[in-house]
């Protein structure tokens, strides 16, 4: 107990203390690492909490299987260019089992598939972006179920949120601080991609696969009680 | 050959971050034209020499891109060049730029030679320690996306010889559909096969097969000596508003021929390791 509390608050100090060594040491070209640090450091609770949750071996073994799918898709589906189900995925998972469950599908197919598409100092805000897709479609999973119109809603926003929050990551990366002018060009000229391969691809995906997987998971709750 | 990745994890894991700290943060022209040269040596003797050819086109594209778009965004500097509507292009920010895009090119072949050394296993390593349950989670799902993908194409190919005429994209989502159901299925025989072994009862062992031996513990010394002895002295260039380079005294010098000799540990050691291995082969 007393490890874990103690992990806890390095998690709380760290970042923090990330972001003022940072500021204080680097004064020139901080914000592209220490972002990085923070995008890394804030999926480390949602780690912990999975190491000491107890959770069942089924939800463990399920876990490995949607991330492993979210995976596979990408390449299943690479002929199709630009229509990749990770994130669809990513919010299924969150969708049908709990929010802290579509963190972590989130993050682990970022990592596994930078396995094969390379990783790069890009990996941790990729682990945070799906993670956090993961984790609110989660919290709103109720209506997510129930009501298409929410769900198409919400693999457009999520869409735009990754676009978003890899632009931001481009922009600090290339300048080292956050420049707004660069922001912009970075969101307009990535604009066509953005309305075509996170937007779309996102909404035909989840219309596709929510039903889907909708009913394979309540079969597999009824007959193996998750 | 990649005997360089035969080093332990944590003396690999090490290195990197050095060399990638100094290539981000530097920004020190010198410091990149070296780790330019090291890592691109070194990934020149992992890989196949004609990717690397084509590779460095594409970073020489790169970099001159970046060189080129850099004043557009910052008009910062004091020596002007010429104005573009009412904007001032700016000679330091052209320098700038091009310290820049030799910085990300520098970072990503370090990242290239990065994902070529440390694979899966090493990064199992670091988590099986302190997160076991999601390094089990992590090695299975390592061994999942295989044979997804291995089921998905038997189920696709089956498909398409069955004689149905459904369009690609149809069949494909069919397969996909069989997968995720055959997938799940066997998630839970494994879990249950697990349960039946006692999985979650004791805290479970982890095996692996580094063992930190006195060479990975040179190795790691001498980069943390060339480490802080590159970052030891006042080696910070000034871009804006004027372009101001350091003083060359001993410290500095000292500073530039450690970074030389670190950018460089792994290729030498490639060539040495080559070396031995033709002296040993002509032995025989």
């Amino acid at each position: 107990m007393a490890k874990t509390v103690l992990k806890y608050v390095i998690t709380i100090i760290l970042i923090p203390a990330t972001i003022i060594l940072g500021v204080v040491l680097f004064s020139d070209r901080s914000y592209a690492v220490i972002s990085i640090a923070v995008a890394f450091f804030a999926c480390i609770p949602f780690f912990l909490c999975f190491e000491r949750n107890k959770y069942s071996t089924r939800r463990i073994v399920l876990l490995a299987v949607m991330t492993a799918l979210s995976v596979a898709g990408r390449f299943i589906f690479a002929p199709l260019p630009f229509f990749k189900p990770v994130t669809a995925i990513v919010v299924i998972a969150g969708m049908y089992f709990g929010s802290e469950f579509g963190f972590l599908t989130g993050a682990l197919s970022a990592v596994v598939s930078n396995f094969y598409f390379g990783q790069g100092p890009w990996t941790p805000f990729q682990m945070f972006s799906w993670g956090i897709i993961g984790f609110v479609a989660g919290i709103i999973s109720n209506p997510l179920i129930k009501n298409k119109l929410v769900l198409i809603l919400y693999g457009a926003f999520s869409g735009i949120a990754y676009s978003l929050l890899m632009d931001v990551w481009t922009t600090m990366w290339s300048d080292g601080t956050f420049n707004l002018v660069r922001f912009y060009g970075a969101i307009i000229s990535a604009l066509p991609i953005t309305l075509e391969y996170y937007v779309i691809s996102n909404i035909i995906f989840l219309l596709i696969f929510a039903p889907l997987f909708g009913k394979k998971i309540e079969r597999l709750k009824l007959k193996y009680e998750i | 050959m990649n005997t360089f990745k035969n080093f332990h994890p944590i003396t690999l894991f090490f290195y990197f971050l050095f060399v990638l700290f100094i290539s981000i943060f530097s920004f020190n022209p010198l410091f990149l034209i070296f780790g330019f040269f090291g890592s691109i040596s070194f990934y020149a003797c992992i890989s196949d020499f004609k990717a690397v050819f084509k590779s460095i086109i594409f970073y020489i594209i790169l970099i001159f891109a970046v060189t080129a778009t850099n004043p557009i965004f910052s008009h910062n500097g004091a020596t002007v060049l010429f104005f573009i509507n009412d904007n001032r292009i700016t000679l330091e920010a052209l320098i700038y730029g091009a310290v820049l895009g030799l910085m990300i090119a520098v970072a990503v072949i370090w990242f290239r030679c990065f994902n070529l050394v440390f694979d899966s296993e090493k990064i199992l390593y670091f988590l099986g320690k302190s997160f076991p349950r999601l390094a089990l989670v992590f090695s299975m799902t390592l061994n999942f996306v295989p044979n997804l993908l291995r089921s998905f194409k038997n189920i696709n190919t089956a498909q398409r010889l069955s004689g149905k005429k459904t369009s690609r994209i149809k069949r494909y989502l069919n397969s996909f559909s069989a997968v995720i159901t055959q997938s799940m299925e066997n998630a839970m025989i494994t879990s249950d096969s697990m349960k039946a072994r006692g999985y979650g009862l004791k805290k479970r062992t982890f095996y692996s097969r580094f063992k930190f031996t006195f060479y990975d513990l040179t190795y790691l010394a001498v980069s943390i000596i060339l480490f802080s002895l590159s970052l030891a002295g006042n080696t910070s260039f000034e871009f804006y508003p004027y372009f101001v380079i350091p003083k060359a005294d001993t410290l500095n010098i000292l500073s530039y021929i450690s970074f030389l000799i670190l950018s460089f540990v792994p290729f030498l050691f490639e060539v040495k390791e080559g070396a031995k291995w033709k002296f040993l082969i002509s032995k025989i």
